[in-house]
């Protein structure tokens, strides 16, 4: 163990295109903060936690002051291995570094008033011994510090997935309060919000459609992810530009040790995984997946499933050796196919580009860690509806952000800055209608955020500031209190505004609508969301923890397609406000053999929407609706464990029905409108005439997916073997029902799987 | 064992039963009515069809009877009900084929009189709408030589249905008829005037080749109500059972009309600095010619040839009416002025020589018959 101790240095020779604004904001916060709390008289520590022998930064590391008779501080790394401690009082006390797979670190500490320390700790690896210090949780579904999910590699095979891995859009099937269209499309709806309104940040690039058109797959491979933090809702200031949840994805590096590889296989996936070292501490990694169902369905399900994905990443991470780091990563995919394999004239596609560099540093200065991304991120996706209508849309995003994190006094302070311009055109013309558009938005906004320590209280109050494309404030604040004491127990709260400025709309007759227009919000009028959030969570004895957590959103100017009474594709757009509630329970064991985690999350989500064509139809211009991806009862129930050296797994998911728009029936319909038809001579054309909007709901979904394996060690590498069952009873669950056609489409059967994985060992 | 026998059961239903889904619930959705009166027409057609759960139709009866009111008199005029059967793979059928049911009376409907339509039910459901039929009204068409246009202006009545060419034509399906809409636009103090420009430049059918037009005339739709809207999509628009349909009870939609068909003819004023409009009128003042000009070498009739009448007399710009014989060699001039004489020329089809003259009274406001047999015309 290696320690470092600096001290402090005066404000000076920040960088200059930060220097003037953030100078001065940060000067009023420390003068409020040294004028409201006490927490600027006490001390502080702060550094950088890295691998020994990779020189990479370890994430999730905890960081522990202790005294003789208890400990008094913990923190966590965070993904660049960075950790700070505020609210010190002068002491002496027993430092502690602890993560799996290292061996522990310690040393004492004597800290005096407003003491600052810089302590930099290199982790050896080793024996893995976490006895001794009782810290909150690193990570898992139930325990979530400030509303932030961490999830790690390990928790991805919690759920069987039929390939040779684990795959994050399925895990997050299992949390409550997540919800997704089924086993194709792609969609995943988080407590109330649309899938476009989900911000997907992979290394910090935004990416506009991660998950691919067969649901139990997202772009991510499981190998290649580091960890990723998963907000629900409750974000704090890092985060704008989308209202609903965030995923944010860190891909680990490639391994700087030696070359290495994998290669997986099952009838559903084909994917290869190659990584090494470039020299110099640079490394890169590549990886590619391409689907198989195509062509294995027909022999697999006796009926084709004619839908594709591909897609292909690489990263190259190079360091200077000491506290520079940077890494450049670029992602394609295509997705395309027929989410109703019987409708021959319809399709839908969508191709993701992905783009971008980061580089992160560590300052002795006013700036403790710098973080600044340049990113490239673009959609075009396109859809062909029973053969005559066509629409196209793309969208294009140009971004760079700065990020910095720092401290006055103890009080911890994350600051950044973005700059982005995002392009859209889309041709959504129909049969009859004329629809082109595109356009170009301009955002240039910044954030703040303050950690202050009071007592057993932690308050994290933030503000996002935009100049464009409107001035505006999005203010945050989230606390979290241990009445006890302890970190074990913790009470949250947050409430926050949210704004949203491009969104992506859907024809949302039914959930199994995927194609999604991006433009701006009509009207100039951004989605607005105030949401609040209030939670339980707690560590009872030694891993079981349990969270309940409820929330409230109240939405605003949500773009909505305008309501028709018969079954048509329509883009034209209307606004809809509304509101969610809603709570997530959830209760997680873990032990080293056996992960358990049971999930329920109920939620109600109203939309009420003025149109005219209500008055026509309705006699009333308000309908107020639940839209249809409101599942109001999800259960999910996911067990991992190993028995005689099998890795088995277990998933039931039960999902209460989402709602559709029953129709009155089917007439032959003439429009006197545009000829004065004879009745006579032709039948008229037949059209499904709807009910009011979202009036009845489709039936219950629920389905049991089963895994087993087991891993053999060869003079190469090592080989898993899996075998499994998705929808093990055979569970005829819809997955929407077509209005267009009348048509039940429904998921996927009891699909019976093999995988094979091999991977090099060096 | 209690609980394990709940337990059984509940993981029993969980796992092996089926949630029913039934799309679209059986049961009384009301009717579906379409249709519309013309006070012109012969014999009137209006659908009646019960709203189904099923996309298929069914030769079963439906147990309505449908009866017309003439809100004036009182008198009720039963319409009679025809199962109609449209066999799959016809025009706008598709693969099911389709049974429809049809009620229609030969009972002259009045113009300027309103109607109460009545559907009922055997179950005395009973879906109504009163239906208005407009007065006689006017109709001109105003020929423009320099703007190389001709405008079609309707005077006297509130709504119209539906203005454009029916044209007749043989391509390779057969024979067919389309109507091509003309748009239009809103009454300016009473007055509509419509550009009689079709949207659709020629009649055409999907699959069936080009087209080659037989014949053609413009017909003008009034209507005593508002119309449905003529943009697409409209149909949506025509009312749920619950809501602002012309139907009560009923989605669909039911019109009153006054239906003019007037001849697709040409006008030119001639003789010293004529004026640019030629106004033709369609009322009961004006005459009309009509007939048929055939081949006496070599049978059947002359298509394509142009008859060309032009006012004689002192006027200082005589018109030049204009027309050409259809696929049978039947022309019809229309418009005339009475009290004229008339110089009649007909010219083969790509000729400028005259193949015939001759002189026509038109005395009074009546139709005139004018065959005509040629016998050096075939070539």
């Amino acid at each position: 163990m290696r320690l470092d101790r600096r001290h402090p240095l005066p404000i000076r020779n920040c960088p200059p295109f930060l220097a003037p604004w953030w100078g001065l904001v940060f000067m009023a916060i420390a003068a409020f903060v040294s004028g409201a709390t006490p927490a600027l008289a006490q001390g502080a520590i702060y550094g950088m936690v890295r691998s020994a022998a990779t020189g990479a930064p370890v994430s999730g590391a905890t960081i522990a002051l202790r005294t003789d008779t208890a400990m008094a501080h913990s923190t966590l790394t965070d993904r660049n291995g960075f950790y700070q401690i505020g609210g010190v009082s002068a002491g002496t006390y027993t430092f502690v570094v602890q993560h799996v797979g290292f061996r522990e670190a310690q040393r004492p500490l004597e800290i005096g008033p407003g003491g600052r320390f810089n302590l930099d700790v290199t982790l050896e690896a080793g024996a893995v011994e976490l006895e001794g210090v009782t810290v909150q949780a690193a990570a898992g579904a139930a325990i979530r510090p400030l509303g932030r999910q961490r999830i790690r590699p390990a928790d991805l095979r919690l759920t069987p997935v039929p390939a040779g891995t684990g795959d994050l859009a399925s895990y997050l099937q299992t949390l409550p309060g997540v919800t997704t269209t089924g086993d194709r499309g792609g969609q995943l709806f988080v407590r109330g919000g649309t899938a476009a309104e989900n911000l997907v940040l992979v290394d910090g690039i935004p990416i506009y459609q991660p998950f691919h058109i067969f649901g139990f797959f997202s772009v991510f491979p499981e190998p290649l992810i580091a960890d990723v933090d998963f907000y629900a809702g409750g974000f704090g200031a890092r985060y704008s530009g989308r209202t609903a949840s965030v995923l944010d994805v860190a891909l680990r590096d490639g391994d700087t040790g030696g070359p290495r590889g994998s290669a997986s296989l099952s009838p559903f996936l084909a994917e290869l995984t190659a990584e090494g070292p470039i020299g110099g501490g640079a490394s890169w990694l590549v990886s590619a997946r391409r689907s198989l169902i195509d062509e294995t369905s027909s022999a697999l399900l006796g009926s084709q499933q004619p839908i594709a994905f591909e897609s292909q990443l690489a990263k190259v991470t190079a360091t200077d050796g000491e506290d520079l780091r940077c890494s450049a990563l670029a992602i394609r995919t295509h997705d395309s196919g027929r989410l109703d394999p019987d409708e021959h004239q319809s399709q839908v596609s969508w191709s993701n580009v992905v783009a971008g560099a980061r580089c992160v540093t560590t300052l002795d200065r006013i700036f403790r860690l710098l973080e600044a991304n340049f990113s490239y991120s673009s959609l075009e996706n396109s859809a062909v509806s029973r053969g005559t209508s066509r629409f196209r849309s793309r969208i294009w995003r140009l971004q760079q952000d700065v990020h910095a994190t720092s401290m006055i006094g103890s009080v911890p302070i994350y600051a950044g800055a973005q700059l982005q311009a995002e392009l859209t055109d889309y041709d959504l013309r129909e049969l009859y209608g004329v629809d082109v558009g595109d356009s170009d938005l301009f955002g240039v906004g910044s954030y703040l955020e303050v950690s202050i320590p009071l007592g057993r209280v932690e308050v994290r109050p933030g503000v996002v500031a935009a100049l464009e494309p409107r001035v505006a404030i999005e203010p945050r604040l989230r606390a979290a209190w241990q009445p006890f004491g302890r970190g074990s127990e913790v009470l949250q709260a947050g409430v926050g505004i949210h704004r949203q400025d491009v969104v992506g709309t859907s024809d949302l007759r039914d959930v199994g609508s995927v194609f999604n227009a991006w433009m701006p919000t009509p009207e100039d009028a951004p989605i607005e969301v105030v949401q609040g959030i209030l939670g339980w969570q707690q560590a009872i004895g030694s891993g079981l923890t349990w969270s309940l957590e409820g929330y409230f959103r109240r939405l605003r100017n949500l773009p909505i397609p305008v309501w028709r009474a018969v079954a048509e594709f329509n883009t034209q757009l209307g606004v809809a406000d509304g509101e969610s509630r809603g709570a997530d329970l959830r209760i997680e064991y873990t032990a080293p053999q056996v992960q358990l985690l049971l999930g329920y999350g109920f939620a109600r989500t109203d939309y009420h929407a003025a149109q005219d064509e209500f008055a026509t139809w309705f006699n009333e211009p308000v309908q107020s609706y639940q839209p249809p991806h409101d599942r109001r009862h999800q259960v999910n129930a996911a067990a991992r464990g190993t028995v005689r050296g099998f890795e088995l797994s277990a998933r039931w998911q039960y999902g209460s029905g989402m709602p559709f728009t029953r129709p009155l029936g089917f007439d032959d319909a003439f429009n006197f409108g545009e000829l004065p038809h004879d009745v006579t001579a032709v039948p008229g054309t037949t059209r499904l005439i709807l009910d009011r909007p979202f009036n009845a709901r489709l039936p219950a979904m629920h389905r049991l997916d089963l895994s087993a394996g087991r891993a053999f060690r060869l003079p190469i590498g090592m080989i898993d073997l899996q075998a499994g069952a998705i929808n093990s009873y055979d569970q005829r669950n819809i997955f929407y029902y077509d209005l267009f056609s009348g048509r039940r489409v429904d998921q996927l059967p009891l699909v019976p799987y093999a995988a094979i994985t091999f991977r090099t060992e060096r | 064992m209690r609980f394990r026998k709940i337990f059984l059961l509940a993981l029993a239903c969980t796992l092996g039963c089926d949630d029913p889904f039934i799309a679209v619930e059986p049961g009384d959705a009301g009717l579906s009515i379409f249709g519309y009166l013309d006070a012109s027409a012969d014999t009137q057609w209006i659908r009646v069809m019960p709203i189904r759960d099923v996309i298929l139709t069914a030769a079963d009866p439906i147990g309505v009877t449908v009866t017309l009111e003439n809100t004036s008199t009182g008198q009720r005029i039963p319409m009679r009900d025809s199962l109609f059967h449209f066999p799959a793979g016809g025009p706008d059928v598709g693969s099911l084929g389709a049974y429809v049911h049809n009620f229609w009376t030969t009972e002259p409907i009045s113009p300027g009189t309103d109607y109460r339509f009545l559907a009922e039910r055997s179950d005395l459901m009973t879906a109504e709408a009163d239906i208005v039929i407009p007065t006689p009204y006017d109709v001109e068409v105003h020929v423009s030589q320099l703007r190389n246009n001709r405008i079609l202006r309707v005077e006297g009545v509130p709504h119209i249905g539906f203005a454009g060419y029916l044209s007749r034509f043989r391509d390779d399906c057969g024979e067919g008829a389309q109507y091509r809409p003309f748009r239009l636009s809103t009454a300016q103090a009473g007055v509509f005037s419509i550009e009689m420009r079709p949207v659709q430049r020629e009649p055409f059918r999907p699959g069936c080749g080009q087209a080659t037009p037989l014949n053609e005339e413009v017909v003008v739709l009034g209507a005593g109500e508002p119309w449905p809207e003529s943009a697409a999509g409209a149909t949506e628009r025509l009312g749920p059972p619950q809501a602002s349909s012309n139907i009560k009870n009923a989605v669909g939609f039911l019109g009153g009309a006054l239906s003019r068909r007037i001849p697709d003819e040409g006008c030119q004023l001639l003789g010293i600095e004529p004026p640019d409009i030629c106004i033709l009128r369609y009322d009961g003042t004006v005459g009309s010619l009509t007939g048929r000009i055939r081949d006496g070498s070599c049978g059947g009739g002359v298509a394509g040839a142009l008859i060309q009448l032009r006012e004689l007399g002192e006027a200082r710009n005589p018109r030049l009416r204009s027309t050409r014989t259809d696929h049978r060699g039947d022309f019809i001039i229309s418009a005339l002025e009475t009290n004229r004489r008339y110089a009649l020329d007909l010219l083969r089809p790509g000729r400028a020589s005259s193949l015939h003259a001759d002189t026509i009274l038109m005395e009074r406001a009546e139709t005139l018959q004018y065959d005509l047999e040629l016998s050096s015309s075939c070539d």
